[in-house]
């Protein structure tokens, strides 16, 4: 009797020692196609910067003394006149000399080859500066049109009389401004011109104008005259484009084994958070495209990439407008990289308001951003 | 792959799989075995002398994690015949969210080893038993924060605004021979102290402690790390700097591996195990025990090595690159160069001090007659930070000296699913013993190219213990020198 309960044990732990097989796991038949898929997100870059920051004073661009940014271009010798090139024309003392057709070259057709939509600055200038010993009086006459492509403004200008020496064999140095009171000057550079076609009569002791010195009684007196264009950035903006197409530097032509292929990420983020500061809004927008079927296979675009900071009475940026864009590049964009062989960019600008005022740009303007990246690499575990 | 290297990853990934334990045998309690003065010093066999054998006399083996199982990183594929592993890329991270289910915040991975090399028990007079003990023991504890595989597999997004919490990283492994010589004897007639002192002998230690680790992940994804944590090595190793102060190598001296090494007395520790039991009444008896609590203090082949870190990373500032007076080159050259100048590391060669995990055990037995009796036993064992609790209820019977058998019921780290048995027998005086503190009740068959290996389904606790004693003096106990289990 009293070895019954230690029997039970003894049949209790062989039953339970005695267990049976659950699985059969063949490791043969293990399946080596493993993936991870983790998402990381980590701050790429970040910035606060002022437009003198991005853009330093040079010839071309200065920024005076309120430091709105003014672009600046200049053309020397547009004209070059002695007595020799004039001759008589009308009655009386009246001699014309032709200013030989020049063509002043803005060196920014590349950047408009991009360009379109509506523009329009405000107040530029065309200063011509001259050197004058005529002592009799000197009209001059221009001939300026812009053109771009197909479309051409004249420049509309009214002839103007040169300021000339009080006496024989004095030399002046002064300026005669072209704006937008005496010409068609905001029209003509809002076209914008790639280049400015200039041609033109001078005209000593014109109609009207006589001196008390008869032309043919000139010495050996000369005109030397130049062109400075000055364009304030007080501009207004519409939907303003600058369209690139690019090669697809995405895509991987080489069969190589690159550890980090486009097509192995499941997701691509760029998260922006921007304080702009200046009276201008971007977006952005980057297409795949397959030029041999001219489709255009897929699209990113941020609409809100930057808005345009609000401006006052002055037309100059009183703070700063907050905005928030994820640009999100999906596994269907990453898997049309191959198919694509150009990536179409464009970006749109607006001045604030939608571009129904003008703005100005100032040097001190800022803009403090921070650019996150938020990938989902699909790592292959074979 | 070899199919033996497979067959060795596959049984290595099971043991890193098996739950975590208590790390303690706790059938062998309330057996009546020599060896579980191991337990509790207070305890005593009822026979008079025993001599353990070298390395027969007891091996035991702990492995254990706290965090997934071998079938949360295996599966068989429903609809074919194929072995899926959790990263499988069918399963749409749902695997993924299944196995990080089951990582905790703490995941520990404990193997500790013990063999007996010489063991030694003798009764003197009635109330008194002395004991000795050499015992080499190998003890390891890894703690890998959850967060570490939630950051691994997942990824850092699942952090923001939150910091990802590596504290807990810590990891220590010991390698030490321990001589133990202690006493029992009954003080009054109920009750009953041991004492066991121990000198200890390190060979070789390897810790990495944690004061704060972490990194904060920030709305705007920025980061902001931060480290201080020391490690401390004392093995025949050289660990190499390079000029900007940065651990480029680490070489191994196998030289120095010889005789010398593992006899070696430079690195000495001190320990103590006391315990007690007590006669409640004539059938229900109280025992509670300290056990392990020592420390080495390690000087041979010493290497210290401590990193200190703050660094913040918001992005790359642009401004320099946009007013040009930087590249984008440079500036990354420059922010890799910030970051190790913020990681400050110092090499030293100090002595340093390790503390053994040690364990409380708390336990009472009610016999039910002069044969079995029923145990309840807590163990709690303290490693760091760390608290492992045990609770074990055990049914344990005595025939006369010749059978000691012991069926045990154990709760520990929330997994209620541990059932364990201890067989010992004797054959004149011959004793051989057996036990597992859980028995895998389904097991699964494991089948790499021509091996076949069979695991445990669910395996919790990898626990087992054996031995061989010779015993002498196997006598039926009168009642006033009652040992922790009565026999008559």
């Amino acid at each position: 009797m009293k070895s019954r309960p230690l029997l039970l044990i003894l049949i209790v732990t062989a039953l339970l020692v005695s267990s049976c097989i659950k699985e059969k796991y063949d490791m043969n038949r293990l399946d080596k196609n493993n993936r991870l898929s983790p998402t990381w997100a980590v701050s790429a870059v970040k910035g606060d910067v002022s437009l003198l920051d991005m853009l330093k004073p040079t010839d071309t661009v200065v920024y005076d003394q309120d430091k709105l940014m003014i672009l600046v271009f200049k053309k020397d010798t547009v004209v070059t006149l002695t007595m020799d090139d004039f001759s008589t024309k009308g009655p009386l003392d009246e001699m014309t000399a032709t200013i030989e057709p020049g063509t002043f070259d803005l060196g920014i057709d590349k950047v408009l080859n991009h360009i379109s939509g509506d523009f329009l600055i405000s107040s530029p200038t065309l200063k011509f500066n001259y050197l004058n010993s005529f002592s009799a009086p000197l009209e001059i006459s221009l001939d300026v049109t812009g053109v771009r492509k197909n479309e051409s403004v004249d420049l509309g200008a009214t002839p103007f009389v040169l300021t000339g020496p009080d006496t024989p064999g004095q030399v002046v140095s002064a300026s005669y401004i072209i704006d937008k009171t005496n010409s068609s000057l905001p029209e003509l550079i809002s076209l914008p011109p790639e280049m400015i076609h200039y041609s033109g009569l001078a005209t000593l002791n014109p109609p009207g104008k006589k001196g008390e010195i008869a032309a043919k009684d000139l010495g050996i007196d000369q005109l030397e005259g130049s062109f400075e264009l000055s364009v304030p950035m007080e501009l207004r903006m519409s939907n303003l484009q600058f369209a690139d197409t690019t090669d697809n530097f995405l895509k991987n032509d080489n069969d190589n084994n690159d550890a980090v292929k486009p097509e192995n990420f499941e997701l691509l983020r760029i998260d922006i958070n921007a304080d702009n500061g200046f009276p201008l809004g971007v977006s952005l927008s980057m297409s795949l495209y397959d030029s041999q079927s001219n489709t255009i296979l897929k699209t990113v675009s941020a609409t809100d990439l930057l808005q345009p900071a609000p401006v006052d009475g002055n037309e100059k940026a009183t703070g700063v407008t907050n905005t928030t864009t994820q640009i999100e590049f999906t596994q269907e964009f990453f898997s049309s990289i191959d198919k694509a062989d150009r990536i179409i960019f464009i970006f749109s600008v607006n001045t604030t308001d939608g571009g129904t005022k003008d703005v100005k740009i100032y040097s001190d303007y800022r803009i403090d951003f921070k650019a996150s990246l938020v990938v989902k690499p699909s790592i292959e575990l074979n | 792959m070899s199919g033996k290297t497979k067959y060795f990853l596959i049984l290595i990934l099971a043991m890193i799989f098996a739950d975590a334990s208590s790390q303690n045998s706790q059938v062998m309690y309330f057996m009546n075995l020599p060896q579980n003065h191991l337990l509790n010093p207070a305890l005593r066999p009822s026979n008079s002398l025993y001599i353990g054998l070298p390395v027969l006399s007891g091996i035991n083996l702990n492995v254990n994690n706290n965090f997934v199982n071998f079938s949360d990183v295996f599966h068989k594929n429903q609809s074919s015949d194929s072995i899926f592993t959790f990263l499988h890329k069918d399963n749409n991270n749902a695997s993924i969210d299944k196995f990080l289910s089951k990582i905790k915040d703490l995941n520990s991975f404990e193997p500790e080893v013990m063999t007996q090399l010489l063991g030694f028990g003798l009764s003197v007079g009635n109330n008194t038993y002395v004991f000795l003990d050499i015992n080499e023991r190998i003890e390891g504890n890894i703690v890998i924060p959850g967060d570490f595989f939630k950051l691994a597999l997942n990824g850092n997004e699942g952090f923001v605004g939150k910091t990802i919490d590596m504290s807990s990283l810590r990891a220590s492994m010991m390698y030490y021979h321990e001589i133990g010589l202690g006493f029992s004897r009954n003080f009054t007639n109920r009750l009953r102290i041991g004492v066991k002192g121990k000198l200890l002998f390190g060979i070789a230690s390897a810790s990495l402690s944690n004061k704060s680790m972490g990194i904060t992940v920030n709305d705007d994804y920025s980061h902001t790390l931060n480290a201080d944590m020391t490690f401390n090595a004392s093995a025949p190793a050289d660990f190499y700097t390079s000029n900007e102060n940065i651990i480029d190598s680490v070489v191994f001296d196998d030289k120095r591996i010889n005789a010398k090494f593992f006899t070696g007395s430079k690195n000495i520790g001190l320990g103590i195990d006391i315990g007690a039991t007590y006669d409640l009444t004539d059938n229900i008896v109280l025992s509670a025990a300290i056990t392990d609590l020592g420390y080495i203090r390690w000087k041979r082949d010493v290497t210290n090595l401590a990193l200190n870190s703050q660094f913040d990373f918001s992005g790359f500032d642009l401004l320099d690159v946009i007013n040009g007076t930087k590249t984008f080159d440079e500036l990354a050259s420059e922010m890799g160069d910030s970051l190790k100048n913020s990681v400050n590391i110092s090499n030293t060669n100090k002595s340093f001090t390790t503390f053994l995990p040690f364990g409380v055990s708390v336990g009472g037995s009610y016999l039910i007659n002069s044969k079995l009796s029923v145990g309840l036993l807590s163990y709690t064992r303290f490693i760091g930070k760390q608290i492992r609790e045990a609770v074990t209820v055990s049914g344990n019977a005595n025939l006369s000296n010749v059978l000691s058998a012991s069926l045990s019921y154990t709760m520990t780290n929330h997994r209620y699913d541990n059932f364990g048995a201890g067989l010992a027998v004797r054959g004149g005086f011959w004793q051989f013993y057996i036990m597992t503190d859980r028995i895998p009740v389904y097991w699964n068959k494991i089948v790499s190219d021509n091996n076949n290996i069979v695991l445990p389904a669910n395996w919790n606790t990898l626990n087992f213990r054996l031995g061989m004693n010779l015993v002498f003096g196997n006598h039926t106990r009168a009642k006033n020198d009652t040992p922790m289990i009565s026999v008559q």
